[in-house]
């Protein structure tokens, strides 16, 4: 009769042992990721991890034109959206807040600047920033304390946190913070943007300071330089729909869409 | 000695006789008191009390109390036709219907109960209120009562927070409906997470907690089922209106039942707007959808 060694039988105990606990662990949830070329050398990501989806937008340089698009409907995001895209658009993200008057009607709030027009006036934040663009490809994010600069400029959206500034995560841990879909828009000093969006199918998809980590991540992983990056309308105003592709993502029911950010290919380009 | 006796008899006869006519008067005076009692009454002016009472006397601004007055006449006349007036010595405290009613001719005594008062406004004062009979000449007031009004108790209503966002807040109590079946939601809002309870009486899950967030002018709360929240979750998703008409505050969507499914990756269809199972949520399957619709009263606030 062949002996076995204690060795070999360890082994065995061992293998076993990992098998059963190997069995007992979940299932590794299975991401699918997509990628788009769009107009102009832009692309965009989507990576949908069961509940979760996370969309990145990346803009080349002198390629494309931000505008400020002033929308004030109630609706779903397709209908609002829907409406303001056109042939050379190759993304639509969410705009500002809005607020609610003492008749129980809503409202834009923070600045709103489109075509050279002031249509909502400036709110005193002591934080936050303005999205600004002069529609020729220069894009730039005011800070709070410096907000009366963004009169000079044709599009503009206040908006806040500023999440990425001079290229770090700017945002601090708070209880408050709750779990929402975000979108947030960032630029690097060479123009080039960067557009992220986490969205869920029950709404739940990040807090603030683990979506400001998510874009860092996203930002190093492309070797982007973001100089600064804000938080739009999040929750049920967080969307991003990209009218080439059919692609839309954000929630899917009725709210009020107070504005919306509108990226388009430069003509020339 | 016999003259003594002869006096002696005399006078007994007199205060026997004496006795004999005053027992016959007092025997006429007590089978006619009823016929004395009202001719010496013809010559007395009719007279009243009057009393005033209530259950509690204090209470909380917007409460409503009933007040009981009585009327007794105290002379022999019974009360002609006259009027009550009830009096408060506060705008705070309102006498509703009114402050005046006719009553008819008052006999053995009279009850009113049609006035009520009301708590209007808080003041920290006591104040009093009384009753007032008249009828001709006579006029009768009762010992005030006296009431204190407390604060109102904060019932949360959904409102206006006061910010420069002026952002609704949700918490408070509402009616729903779920389908076919009506219940109260009780919500509490801190910063931008619900929770709080559902009951359906009729429902298959009659009560439960909530857990959900509002943002904008959206609301998504699960409504928790007992003992399968792992596996099963009721969704109830949409957005809301003010009416400020009416004073009040309207959700409206959906409410998914769903159950989790892994392989199931679609997600299709506008949540809270289509109530039906075509709305596909990833890695749930919708069992059944119905419509869901709630309103509580909306305090605007004062600067309303």
């Amino acid at each position: 009769m062949k002996r076995t060694s204690p060795a070999a039988l360890l082994i065995c105990l061992l293998t076993v042992v990992f098998t059963a606990q190997a069995q007992e662990q979940p299932a590794t949830q299975e991401c699918v990721e997509k990628n788009y070329l769009l107009a102009a050398g832009a692309e965009v990501v989507t990576r949908i991890c069961g509940e979760h989806q996370t969309v990145t937008a990346y803009i080349p340089a002198n390629v494309s034109a931000l505008s400020v698009q002033d929308i004030r409907k109630k609706g779903t995001a397709k209908e609002a959206y829907s409406a303001i895209a056109n042939k050379n658009t190759i993304l639509i993200a969410s705009g500002g807040f809005f607020g609610f008057r003492s008749d129980g009607a809503e409202k834009p709030i923070g600045l709103i600047r489109s075509n050279g027009k002031r249509l909502v006036k400036l709110m005193e934040w002591d934080h936050g920033g303005i999205l600004v663009s002069d529609r020729k490809g220069n894009v730039k994010i005011i800070p709070a304390q410096n907000r009366n600069q963004a009169g000079a400029w044709s599009e503009a959206v206040q908006s806040k946190p500023i999440i990425v500034y001079k290229g770090a995560v700017d945002i601090r841990k708070n209880p408050r913070d709750a779990e929402f879909n975000r979108v947030a828009v960032g630029y690097t000093l060479e123009g080039e943007m960067l557009v992220v969006g986490v969205f869920h199918s029950f709404s739940q998809a990040s807090t603030l300071y683990d979506f400001a980590q998510t874009f860092k991540e996203i930002a190093d992983s492309r070797r982007l330089k973001i100089h600064r990056a804000i938080a739009l309308d999040g929750g049920a105003g967080a969307q991003i729909h990209i009218p080439s592709k059919g692609l839309l993502f954000g929630d899917s029911g009725r709210s009020y869409f107070p504005n919306a950010i509108r990226i388009d290919r430069l003509a020339e380009k | 000695m016999f003259g003594m006796s002869k006096q002696l008899t005399k006078k007994l006869t007199i205060y026997v006789s004496a006795l004999a006519s005053c027992g016959s008067a007092l025997a006429w005076c007590i089978a006619h008191a009823e016929s004395i009692k009202n001719a010496v009454s013809m010559f007395q002016s009719p007279d009243a009390e009057v009393r005033i009472d209530a259950d509690s006397k204090s209470l909380n601004v917007g409460d409503t109390q009933d007040l009981v007055i009585k009327i007794y006449p105290t002379a022999q006349h019974k009360l002609p036709p006259g009027t009550v007036t009830v009096t408060s010595s506060s705008s705070s405290l309102k006498v509703i219907p009114t402050a005046n009613a006719v009553v008819g001719e008052i006999s053995g005594s009279g009850l009113l109960k049609e006035f009520k008062v009301r708590a209007v406004s808080f003041t920290d004062a006591p104040i009093q209120v009384s009753a007032s009979y008249r009828t001709g000449d006579l006029e009768r007031n009762s010992t005030p009562i006296t009431f204190s009004i407390t604060p109102k108790l904060p019932t949360l209503k959904p409102h206006f927070e006061r910010t420069d966002t002026k952002r609704v807040i949700l918490a408070g109590e509402w009616e729903m409906v779920l389908g076919a079946n009506s219940g109260v939601l009780k919500l509490v809002q801190s910063e931008s997470k619900l929770t709080g309870s559902f009951d359906f009486p009729q429902y298959k899950w009659k009560s439960g907690k909530i857990s959900g967030s509002k943002d904008g002018n959206t609301f998504r709360m699960d409504f928790l089922i007992p003992s399968k929240s792992a596996v099963e979750r009721l969704w109830v998703v949409g957005d809301y209106v003010i009416e400020k008409e009416s004073g009040s505050i309207q959700m409206r969507g959906c409410a998914y039942y769903l159950r989790n499914a892994p392989d199931q990756r679609k997600e299709t269809g506008a949540q809270g707007l289509d109530c039906s199972p075509a709305v596909k949520f990833s890695t749930w399957k919708t069992l059944r959808a119905e419509k869901f619709m709630a309103t509580a009263s909306f305090d605007f606030g004062s600067d309303y």
